[in-house]
């Protein structure tokens, strides 16, 4: 008899949207070692079958790459080592081991002098694809490389017109995804160098390593 | 339908639920305490003045440049900055000082600028305004102390006399910065106050602390 755990209410929402787009809800009686299911194997949708998508909404911290821009800020008092990030993806795989998808970055920062001025805001946005390579995988955990290529608008100012210093964005992500539990750990990479603005600005960089954890769901 | 739901099952569900929240409220407060700019004591023999001190100085109509000094964006495309060169050029800026001095402390004027070449600055006695030479004739015991800059390379705080005593606390400062050599090129970024605790004080003064008095 096959036995169903209650949802817990925080849940629903996830799972209605994985019953609209057929995603795949993992169960204890997922573990084929206590219940070997003879179809699962033949089905597309089987547990021993390799997800075909997986989509990720993910929260961390980014520390910023060193650039002359920050070095700057720093000696007029704004410190930017690190700042918020929150990041999305989703990607098709088109085998079972590379998949193509597309990726979303958005960062945020405050900054206050200790000796008092203005508070100087740095945000970030960026967004380009991806190409996921499944280096291990298992229903229980997932391991892959992503590469990302993008493009990036990062916004410094104290309140006013702010012009967005612009570029081409890249780097990868080394992360672990637990599909039953629906998490997503990640260790990111982005490298953004933006030259040097116009007026007495320096050389930027957007760019930062991250450490992420988000929600995942797969399908 | 109560049936359906497996006691066994439901409990180790629950478990993973209470460990993901944890794990997310564990990642939420590291994210949030790396975030935070420390707290750490400062050095109370010296005080940096607030940031951007140019800024206020420039909005308010208190940069003046000549030739081929400019008024170009600073650090942010929102922010001032000063760029003199290379040719003849000079800039006479004027800032209100507010808050900026502590009690108990001695000031004096700091650049944050990068470039090249030579520059002649003029700033007044302590406690006189500066009088620029196009400008009339200057009081008596007013004549503007001079000085050199040779900025190299890259961004610094550069320091300019006159050093002041704490009994000097005028409502504003001012200095002026012109070429001496034609290759001269400068950018300044930023102005503002160091205080430094004098000898024979014993404050723990701080410009915060000040303003919140």
């Amino acid at each position: 008899v096959k036995t169903f755990a209650k949802p817990h209410w925080t849940t629903i929402p996830l799972l209605a949207a994985m019953a609209t787009t057929g995603a795949r809800v993992a169960h204890a009686s997922d573990n084929t070692a206590d219940a070997p299911d003879p179809s699962a194997s033949a089905s597309p949708t089987g547990e021993n079958t390799p997800s075909r998508w997986m989509t990720r909404l993910q929260i961390g911290i980014r520390w910023m790459l060193p650039s002359d821009e920050r070095a700057l800020l720093a000696q007029d008092g704004y410190d930017f080592s690190s700042t918020y990030a929150l990041t999305g993806d989703f990607a098709w795989y088109v085998t079972p081991v590379l998949g193509a998808g597309a990726w979303v970055d958005h960062s945020i920062r405050k900054s206050t002098p200790q000796f008092g001025g203005p508070t100087l805001t740095q945000s970030f946005y960026a967004g380009g694809v991806e190409a996921p390579l499944r280096l291990t995988r298992s229903r229980a955990c997932e391991l892959l490389l992503i590469p990302k290529l993008g493009y990036g608008w990062s916004f410094l100012d104290f309140g006013g017109d702010d012009h967005p210093l612009h570029a081409i964005g890249y780097g990868g992500d080394v992360s672990v995804l637990f599909p039953r539990a629906h998490i997503s750990l990640t260790a990111s990479w982005l490298n953004g160098p933006t030259g040097r603005p116009t007026g007495a600005g320096r050389d930027y960089n957007f760019g930062g390593i991250a450490v992420l954890l988000g929600g995942m769901i797969d399908g | 339908m109560a049936d359906f739901y497996s006691i066994r099952e439901v409990a180790p569900r629950r478990h993973v639920a209470r460990r993901v929240l944890l794990v997310v409220g564990a990642i939420g407060l590291f994210v949030h305490l790396c975030c935070t700019p420390s707290l750490g004591s400062s050095n109370d023999t010296s005080i940096d003045g607030p940031s951007r001190m140019l800024d206020d100085a420039c909005r308010t109509g208190g940069c003046v440049v000549e030739k081929s000094a400019a008024l170009v964006s600073g650090v942010t495309s929102d922010s001032y900055a000063i760029r003199i060169g290379p040719g003849e050029g000079s800039a006479q800026v004027t800032f209100t000082l507010g808050d900026a001095l502590a009690d108990g402390f001695s000031w004096h004027l700091e650049l944050l600028a990068s470039g090249n070449g030579s520059f002649k600055v003029e700033t007044p006695p302590c406690g006189q305004p500066l009088v620029l030479p196009n400008q009339g004739e200057s009081a008596p015991g007013s004549q503007p102390l001079q000085q050199t800059l040779n900025p190299t390379g890259g961004y610094e705080w550069i320091s300019l006399s006159p050093v002041c005593g704490s009994g000097s606390s005028p409502s504003a400062a001012t200095f002026s910065i012109a070429t001496a050599t034609d290759d001269a090129l400068i950018d300044i970024a930023d102005v503002r106050i160091k205080a430094e605790m004098g000898s024979g004080y014993c404050s723990i003064a701080r410009v915060g602390d000040r303003r919140r008095r």
